[in-house]
């Protein structure tokens, strides 16, 4: 009944000190639109996109918007552990959000096992160079130094936002296909997609004429 | 490899054949009239030989310019074109009539002159080599040199030899009566007259066994190899020698040397094979014909041959002949002159003509080749070889009168052995492939392969097919309350909700396990409590359906949601009650609903209970994270989870409103329409999408009750321990 539209849902989920710009990234991303002013998140918010990780294969990235506030940071741990792809975020024209990487980093890790996921590093608001206090330079070594990918982004002017999601997306993918992350009961890290009832029937079919010619 | 060199050996024989003919106008018409005619050939060459001086004289004339072998080669070759046309007319050319006198001089006076005249040849040809005769006498001296071993071959070689020697002596002659072409052409037309009357005069059954001989020739020649094969090995063996030190010869010091060998090479090898193929049926030919006619062994005629001829004519012929075979490939690629240097060189090396011959090889270059016939060192060449040809001739006299009918027995059998390769190729390719059917649809493009218009065809009507699929599952979609719920972020939501509802519960076995009984007891009034505000709420659903047929939706939404103290604001679920609200007027309003046909409107109610359900959930969601949030209100949880019950009764009856209006729309619909039953089928579908709303908010509702019993334990606790 239902179309097939993606094999995977991937749950991301982004974590960062609060007003780094989280959740105008996933609204860029999935609307593509950027708002100035924006309220704080409460608890968690969700959107959803879907995006090709490889020529028709397609997944749905369902992404965990949290709420950067501390007050919420008790529940915002309880949502770790259901994620695949963990995307940690900080401002570049604010140094305390990067120097807070390494306990996001390390909360995240810690609330996430014994399952595995994918981090990556997110240097947002690239656009707002005059006001940088952290280097390009200095996220990247970071994200070296844990072996992790490292991006700088911007909501404003689109910088990377494909692209970060799109690395996450793809590593994520060739994780599962080297069985380095496995689907499990009980953990909705990573989810098959809806049935496809009628088009595989329909294409078995076509597949199958096609040979008798 | 095999098929290079069976086209090389078959290119070889071809060009060998033509050359042999220009060249050595007796040999090469006497080859060439025997493959085509030999029985003719043999009353021709008498009645040629008086036609063919003029023929020569003009033609000579005419390639008077030109050097007096390619023009007699040339006008051997037409000669021996007109042979082959079966005309003895045609020989009359100096060629032919040379070649024919030659014959006949050689049957007639067979050893000296033939022994002369193949010597003579043998010197001039390496001189000529340049020219055609090149080619012609390699094949006289080929044949000479099997000649020399078998008997039969040396009756051949000798009338070859000649007739070649014939048709050389024409040309020598012509050159040493005047360097002049013309004179030298008119001289060859007068000597081959001569030649040609003596011949006559000498007996026609001596033409009729020297056509035979030059007919074996011809096919040694063609096919040289197979003679070799077929008779002594001796004679291959010696062949093969030759062919060696020719090659040798020829590579030494020349550029051509390289190039020569290698297909001189492949030439032999190619034209092995085709006679290993071939041979069979010739030999079996040749076998029943000898043994039928009662020719002598071949072996012993060859020894009587050696015997009688001089070792340094059977050299030298060897040498010439192996210089022949050479000539031919060089010269169909490259230069007749450079062929002829070629062979030069390995003349003079292997014998003392060989130093008269640079001279004349010299005035050749020079005048094109004239004065090689007359270069005086033929004579004591000449003498050489009439000494041996006399031998041979007489003996090859009785051996090619015999053997002529047998040539004939074998150029009609080589056409049965073309004849059954031909069938034999026909039946293996058609032994698994009767009619050839396969093997012509394969060749043909029109066979039943797929079309690639039609594949096209096929490919496009798929993706219409496919497209109208993803239309239709795509319309699906749009009217699927579960996939619409999971767009709206339902189900994350509920998922989200759950994960913290489990957290929640844990969290409070936890801490009823750590409680002291006393706390225990204090507590419990209070989680009972809760449970039961959230047990009644189930019961207060139908009092609620039934109380407010048409509640105020808003104005309840935010009084249940305000009395939770949670800060959190109904916008969402007002904004989506509005929109279907408004939604439902405008339907109202518009009297005739053409422009909303019932798909559209069944799609806008389950798509509207997806969304009002899911920001019901998220409301719950966000509830539950809050009530964990703010634990140090004094708020009381139990007034919390009465709150979140009327919600969840507001919600549920709010969705069976929903459900109820779109389903008077449709059914308004239907009393314009004939599609009743379609009709009835989608507000059935409304229904049970409603009561699935209800029953995701239901259970959001009730995930909630963990949460809000930690929110009351904790709260408990902590308000203990700050007492």
């Amino acid at each position: 009944m239902c179309d097939p539209i993606f094999e995977y849902q991937f749950r991301l989920i982004l974590i960062g000190d609060s007003t780094v710009g989280k959740s105008s990234l996933l609204r860029y991303f999935t609307d593509g639109k950027f708002d100035e002013a924006c309220d704080p998140t409460v608890g968690v918010d969700f959107y959803a996109r879907l995006m090709e990780v490889k020529p028709g294969v397609r997944v749905k990235l369902q992404l965990w918007d949290t709420a950067g506030q501390e007050r919420f940071r008790s529940i915002t741990r309880s949502y770790y552990r259901n994620s695949v792809g963990v995307m940690i975020v900080y401002d570049i024209s604010k140094r305390s959000s990067f120097e807070n990487l390494k306990d996001w980093y390390e909360e995240a890790r810690e609330h996430i096992e014994p399952h595995k996921a994918i981090f990556v590093i997110l240097g947002h608001k690239a656009d707002n160079d005059e006001k940088r206090q952290v280097t390009f330079r200095e996220g990247k070594r970071f994200a070296e130094m844990h072996g992790l990918k490292f991006f700088e982004t911007s909501a404003k002017t689109g910088q990377n936002v494909e692209e970060s999601f799109a690395q996450i997306a793809k590593d994520t993918y060739q994780h599962l296909q080297d069985g380095h992350i496995k689907i499990e009961e009980g953990w909705d890290g990573v989810k098959v997609g809806f049935a496809r009832p009628k088009e595989t029937v329909h294409l078995a079919e076509a597949e199958g004429e096609s040979r008798c010619c | 490899m095999s098929d290079s060199e069976d086209e090389a050996a078959f290119a070889s024989a071809d060009e060998g054949e033509e050359v042999n003919k220009p060249a050595l106008p007796a040999a090469s018409a006497a080859s060439g009239k025997k493959e085509k005619a030999n029985t003719k050939g043999a009353a021709q060459p008498g009645a040629g030989g008086a036609t063919a001086t003029t023929k020569t004289s003009s033609g000579d004339s005419a390639t008077a310019g030109k050097g007096e072998q390619t023009k007699k080669g040339k006008g051997r070759q037409q000669q021996q074109k007109g042979k082959k046309k079966g005309k003895a007319s045609s020989q009359p050319s100096p060629k032919e009539d040379s070649k024919t006198e030659s014959d006949e001089k050689k049957a007639s006076d067979v050893p000296q002159t033939a022994v002369k005249q193949s010597k003579s040849d043998e010197d001039v040809t390496p001189k000529t080599e340049a020219t055609e005769k090149e080619q012609s006498v390699p094949q006289a001296k080929s044949d000479t040199s099997k000649s020399s071993q078998d008997k039969e071959k040396g009756k051949g070689d000798k009338s070859a030899g000649e007739d070649k020697t014939a048709s050389k002596s024409d040309s020598t002659v012509s050159p040493s009566k005047s360097a002049e072409v013309v004179q030298s052409d008119n001289e060859p037309g007068t000597t081959t007259p001569k030649k040609e009357r003596s011949a006559e005069k000498e007996s026609v059954d001596n033409q009729k066994t020297v056509q035979a001989g030059e007919v074996r020739k011809g096919l040694g020649a063609e096919m040289s190899s197979p003679e070799g094969q077929d008779i002594p090995r001796e004679l291959k063996d010696q062949a093969t020698p030759k062919q060696d030190e020719s090659a040798e010869k020829s590579s030494g010091g020349w550029g051509w040397g390289s190039w020569g060998t290698s297909i001189l090479s492949a030439a032999s090898s190619s034209v092995q094979t085709f006679t290993t193929q071939v041979g069979d049926g010739f030999t079996t030919i040749i076998d029943t014909m000898e043994s039928s006619l009662g020719v002598p062994d071949p072996g012993e005629l060859a020894q009587a041959k050696e015997v009688k001829e001089p070792e340094d004519e059977g050299k030298s012929a060897s040498a010439d002949g192996e210089k022949d075979t050479h000539p031919p490939q060089e010269k169909s690629s490259e230069g007749q002159k450079s062929s002829a240097m070629d062979k030069r060189v390995p003349d003079k090396d292997v014998k003392e003509k060989s130093e008269e011959k640079p001279e004349e090889q010299k005035e050749a270059e020079s005048s094109s080749g004239n004065s090689w016939f007359s270069s005086w060192g033929v004579a004591d060449l000449a003498k050489k070889v009439q000494d041996t040809g006399k031998t041979l001739a007489t003996k090859g006299q009785t051996l090619m009168s015999e053997g002529f009918d047998a040539v004939e027995n074998l150029a009609a059998g080589g056409i049965d052995v073309l004849e059954t390769i031909g069938k034999k190729t026909y039946s293996t390719l058609s032994e698994h492939d009767p009619a050839l059917r396969k093997t012509r649809e394969f060749l043909s493009p029109k066979a039943d392969k797929p079309n690639l218009s039609s594949v096209l065809r096929e490919a496009k009507d798929q993706a219409e097919i496919q497209a109208e699929q993803e239309k239709e599952n795509e319309e699906a979609r749009k009217a699927h309350f579960g996939t619409l719920f999971d767009d709206y972020q339902g189900i994350a939501h509920l998922e989200a909700l759950e994960m913290l509802s489990n957290q929640s519960e844990k969290k409070v076995h936890s801490l009823l396990n750590s409680l002291a009984s006393e706390d225990l007891t204090a507590i419990k009034p209070v989680l009972i409590a809760i449970k039961e505000a959230f047990e009644v709420n189930e019961d207060d659903d139908d009092d609620a359906d039934l109380a407010a047929k048409d509640q105020d939706f808003t104005s309840l939404v935010s009084q249940h949601l305000s009395e939770l103290e949670l800060g959190t604001a109904p916008d969402k679920l007002n904004k989506v009650h509005e929109m279907v609200k408004q939604w439902i007027v405008d339907f109202d309003a518009n009297e005739s609903h053409d422009s909303e046909s019932v798909k559209n409107v069944h799609q806008r109610s389950i798509q509207s209970l997806a969304e009002l359900t899911s920001k019901g959930v998220e409301q719950f969601h966000k509830a539950g994270e809050l009530v964990l949030l703010e634990r140090d209100t004094d708020k009381d949880c139990t007034e919390r989870a009465h709150s979140l019950a009327r919600l969840t009764g507001v919600l549920c009856h709010e969705v069976g409103n929903m459900a109820t209006k779109f389903a008077g729309c449709l059914n308004k619909m239907a009393e314009q329409e004939e599609s009743s039953d379609e009709i009835t089928a989608l507000v059935t579908n409304i229904y049970l999408e409603a009561s699935n709303s209800s029953t995701y908010l239901q259970d959001a509702f009730q995930l909630l009750l963990p949460v809000l019993q930690q929110a009351a334990l904790e709260h408990s606790i902590n308000s203990r321990h700050q007492s």
